[in-house]
C-alpha cells in the first residue's frame, strides 16, 4: 500500500472513528444529559410545589387537628361545658356572685361540637385576667374571643365575655 | 535511487534510507549499439525497476554520455517535490556540453522557479563560460528553471571522501572516456573542480601544472567502468574505494595508477548523494529538509487529527461526568421529597403525596373556616402591651376596656390634659398599628367622672391566623 493509500485510510479511518464516536457516544451522552436536565429542573419543581404544599400544610392543618386533639383529650374527663363552669367556679371562690354562663352551639362537625359561651357577671379587673389565663392555655380547647369590663358606679366592674369552646363527641 | 550512465549501459542502485546501508538493489543494464552508432538504453527495464518504486524516493540521473531520450520512461506518482529534487540533480550532474544538449523530453516543465533557486549546490567554484550559462539559462528559461551550477560525477565520489577520509590536501581524478573530472579538496572543502576532454594525455597536462607548487597533495585517480560492470563488484568501503596513489609527484605515473571503481559503485555513491550535500557545512541543504517540511504538513495534520480526536475524548468524558452528576442530584432530589414527604405523611406514598396533601388541605381549610374563633390571638396580648403605659402617664383611671384579639378599646379619665400626639407616639412604639387617642366632648355616662375623659382606639394590622397562646 503506496504511502497516499495509507494517508487516506488513516484519515478516513479517523473520520470514521469521528463519526462513529459521535453517533455512538457523544450524541447518546449529550442526549442523556439533557433528558436528566430536563428531569431535574421537573423535579425541582415538583420539590417545590410540595415545599410550598407543606408549609401551608403544616400552617393550617397542624393548629385545626392540635386543637381537636385537645378536645378529644379534655372530652375524656369532662365535656367543655362542665369545665368551663369549674373554672369559673374557680376563679369566684368564696364571692356571692357567680357570673352567668349561656351556652349555644354554632357548628357542629363530624365528632366535634364549637359553642359560644357568654359570660355577665361582676368581676375584678384580677380575675377577669386570671380567667383568661386558665381558659387561654393550650391545653384547654377553650378561647376567649371578646370582652368587655366597665366600671360601675358602685365601684364594682360588670363583665362581658364571649368564650369559644370546642367540644369533642364523647365515643360510647 | 542512483542512475550512473554510460556508452556502455547504466548502473542502477537503490538505497534505502539516509544511504548509509547496505544498497537495497544493484543491477547494471547493457545499452543497445545502434546501426548509426549511438546507444538505446533498455527503458523497458528500467521504467518496471522505476514503477517499483516508492513514491518518496528520490531518483538521481548521472548522465555523462550523449544518450538517446529515455521518453518512454515515465516517473511514478511523484510529488512536485520530489520530482524537482530528481530534476536538480539531473540536470545539475550533466557535463557542461552535455547540459547544453539535455534530453528535454524527461523535463516534465511544471517546476517552479522558486523552488529551483533553493539549490543547494551553489559554490562549489565549477567554471563556466558565461557564454555557456547565458545559453544554458535561455534554454532552461521556457521551463521555468535556472541552472546555476552543473554538478559532476565527481562530486559524490569528493563528499564520500570528505565524509569518510577526511583528509585535507588531496586532489581525486575520473576518468571516464574522454572526459576527465578532478577535484581539488583542502580544508575538508572542495576548493576547484574541473571538467575537461582529453582522456589520460590531458590529466597529464593538468597534473603538471597542479603538482609542482603542492608537495603535499596527495592523488586519488579512479577510471570508471573497467570491463563488463556485472563482473565488477561494487566496493563502497573508504578504505578499498580511497587509497593515495604512490606515485610520487610524477604525473605520468600518477596518471597509470589510476584504480578501477565500477559504474555500480558511482551509481551507489549517486544514491547516497542527497544525504551527502546535506551537511549545512557544505553549503547544501539536507536531503532531510525537504522530507521534514513535508512531515511538518504531515505532523500538523497528525497533531491535529490527535487534537481533535482528544477534544471529542474530553467533552465525551465531560459530558459522561455531567450525566453521572446529574444522576446523581435527581436521585438526591427524590431522596430528599421522600424524606420531607415521609416527616410529615409517613404512610404517604411518595407519587401521589402531593395530591394527598392537597386534598388533606382542602378537607383542613374547610374545617379551619369552622374553626377560626378558636384560632385567634390572645384577648389579653393588647391591654397587657397599652395599660401599662397608660399607667405610666400618671393620674389615669381606667373606667372601661373593650378587647378583640386585634383591637383595644379603653375609656379613662385623666386628671390632667393629655396631649394626644404624644401619647399616640408612646404607645406606637410599643404597640403598632393604628392609634386613636381622642377626649370627649359629650358629658361622660360615668357620671361620678369629673376628669378628662379620653377615649383610646388601638387597632393592630390583620395578622396570619396562627395560634399565640398565653402560657
Amino acid at each position: 500500500m503506496s504511502e497516499r493509500e495509507r494517508r487516506w485510510v488513516w484519515s478516513g479511518g479517523i473520520v470514521a472513528f469521528c463519526l462513529l464516536y459521535l453517533w455512538l457516544v457523544l450524541l447518546p451522552l449529550i442526549g442523556y444529559h439533557q433528558k436528566l436536565q430536563r428531569r431535574i429542573a421537573h423535579s425541582w419543581d415538583g420539590l417545590q410545589q410540595l415545599e410550598s404544599s407543606l408549609g401551608k400544610y403544616t400552617s393550617t392543618v397542624l393548629p385545626v387537628r392540635d386543637l381537636i386533639r385537645r378536645a378529644t383529650a379534655a372530652g375524656r374527663k369532662a365535656s367543655g361545658r362542665r369545665q368551663l363552669e369549674t373554672i369559673v367556679r374557680q376563679v369566684w371562690k368564696g364571692r356571692d356572685l357567680v357570673p352567668s354562663l349561656s351556652f349555644e352551639t354554632l357548628w357542629e362537625g363530624e365528632g366535634v361540637t364549637l359553642k359560644r359561651c357568654k359570660l355577665k357577671g361582676k368581676a375584678s379587673p384580677d380575675e377577669l385576667f386570671s380567667l383568661i389565663k386558665i381558659i387561654d392555655h393550650r391545653y384547654l380547647p377553650m378561647r376567649v374571643a371578646r370582652w368587655d369590663l366597665k366600671h360601675t358606679s358602685e365601684g364594682s366592674w360588670d363583665l362581658d365575655m364571649e368564650i369559644y369552646l370546642l367540644e369533642a363527641s364523647r365515643k360510647p | 535511487m542512483g542512475n550512473y550512465t554510460s556508452g556502455e549501459g547504466i548502473a542502477v542502485a537503490v538505497l534505502t534510507g539516509g544511504g548509509v546501508k547496505k544498497p537495497l538493489h544493484t543491477s547494471w543494464h547493457p545499452s543497445l549499439s545502434q546501426p548509426d552508432g549511438t546507444h538505446l538504453y533498455p527503458a523497458e527495464e528500467l521504467q518496471k525497476l522505476i514503477q517499483s518504486l516508492q513514491p518518496d524516493t528520490t531518483i538521481l540521473f548521472d548522465v555523462d554520455y550523449p544518450v538517446a531520450p529515455l521518453s518512454s520512461i515515465t516517473l511514478p506518482r511523484l510529488r512536485p517535490q520530489q520530482v524537482y529534487q530528481a530534476l536538480k540533480i539531473e540536470l545539475e550532474s550533466r557535463t557542461v556540453t552535455e547540459v547544453m544538449d539535455p534530453v528535454a523530453g524527461f523535463c516534465p516543465g511544471y517546476v517552479k522557479t522558486k523552488e529551483i533557486k533553493k539549490s543547494g549546490l551553489v559554490g562549489f567554484g565549477l567554471a563556466i563560460e558565461a557564454s555557456d550559462l547565458r545559453g544554458l539559462r535561455q534554454k532552461h528559461r521556457s521551463l521555468g528553471m535556472i541552472p546555476d551550477l552543473v554538478t559532476l560525477p565527481i562530486i559524490p565520489l569528493t563528499f564520500t571522501f570528505i565524509r569518510e577520509v577526511k583528509e585535507d590536501n588531496a586532489l581525486l581524478y575520473l576518468i571516464d572516456g574522454p572526459v576527465v573530472m578532478m577535484a581539488v579538496i583542502g580544508e575538508k572543502r572542495i576548493k576547484n573542480i574541473e571538467v575537461f576532454y582529453g582522456g589520460e594525455e590531458g590529466l597529464i597536462e593538468r597534473l603538471s601544472g597542479i603538482l609542482p607548487g603542492n608537495p603535499e597533495l596527495k592523488v586519488y585517480g579512479f577510471e570508471a567502468g573497467g570491463g563488463h560492470e556485472p563482473t565488477t563488484a561494487p566496493s563502497v568501503a573508504s578504505a578499498a574505494l580511497f587509497t593515495p596513489l604512490e606515485g610520487g609527484q610524477e604525473p605520468r605515473l600518477l596518471a597509470q595508477l589510476r584504480r578501477h571503481i565500477s559504474r555500480i559503485t558511482l551509481a551507489i555513491l549517486l544514491a547516497r548523494l542527497p544525504s551527502l550535500i546535506g551537511s549545512i557545512e557544505y553549503g547544501g541543504i539536507h536531503a532531510a529538509d525537504i522530507r521534514s517540511e513535508e512531515q511538518k504538513a504531515h505532523w500538523g495534520l497528525q497533531y491535529a487529527a490527535g487534537l481533535l480526536i482528544l477534544s471529542l475524548l474530553g467533552i465525551g468524558t465531560a459530558a459522561g461526568v455531567m450525566g453521572h452528576l446529574d444522576r446523581r442530584i435527581y436521585q438526591d432530589q427524590r431522596r430528599a421529597m421522600k424524606r420531607v414527604i415521609k416527616s410529615v405523611l409517613p404512610n404517604a406514598p411518595p407519587v401521589a403525596a402531593t395530591t394527598l396533601i392537597e386534598a388533606k388541605l382542602r378537607q383542613a381549610g374547610r374545617l379551619r373556616g369552622h374553626l377560626s374563633p378558636m384560632l385567634t390571638h390572645s384577648t389579653l396580648e393588647l391591654p397587657a402591651s397599652v395599660l401599662p403605659i397608660l399607667d405610666k402617664i400618671g393620674r389615669v383611671r381606667v373606667l372601661e376596656v373593650s378587647a378583640l384579639p386585634d383591637s383595644l378599646k379603653v375609656i379613662f379619665e385623666s386628671s390632667r390634659p393629655l396631649d394626644a400626639g404624644e401619647v399616640e407616639l408612646e404607645l406606637g412604639k410599643v404597640v403598632g398599628g393604628n392609634i386613636e387617642l381622642m377626649q370627649r366632648k359629650e358629658r361622660s355616662a360615668h357620671l361620678h367622672s369629673r376628669g378628662l375623659i379620653y377615649t383610646l382606639n388601638v387597632v393592630k394590622p390583620a395578622r396570619s391566623n396562627g395560634v399565640a397562646r398565653v402560657e
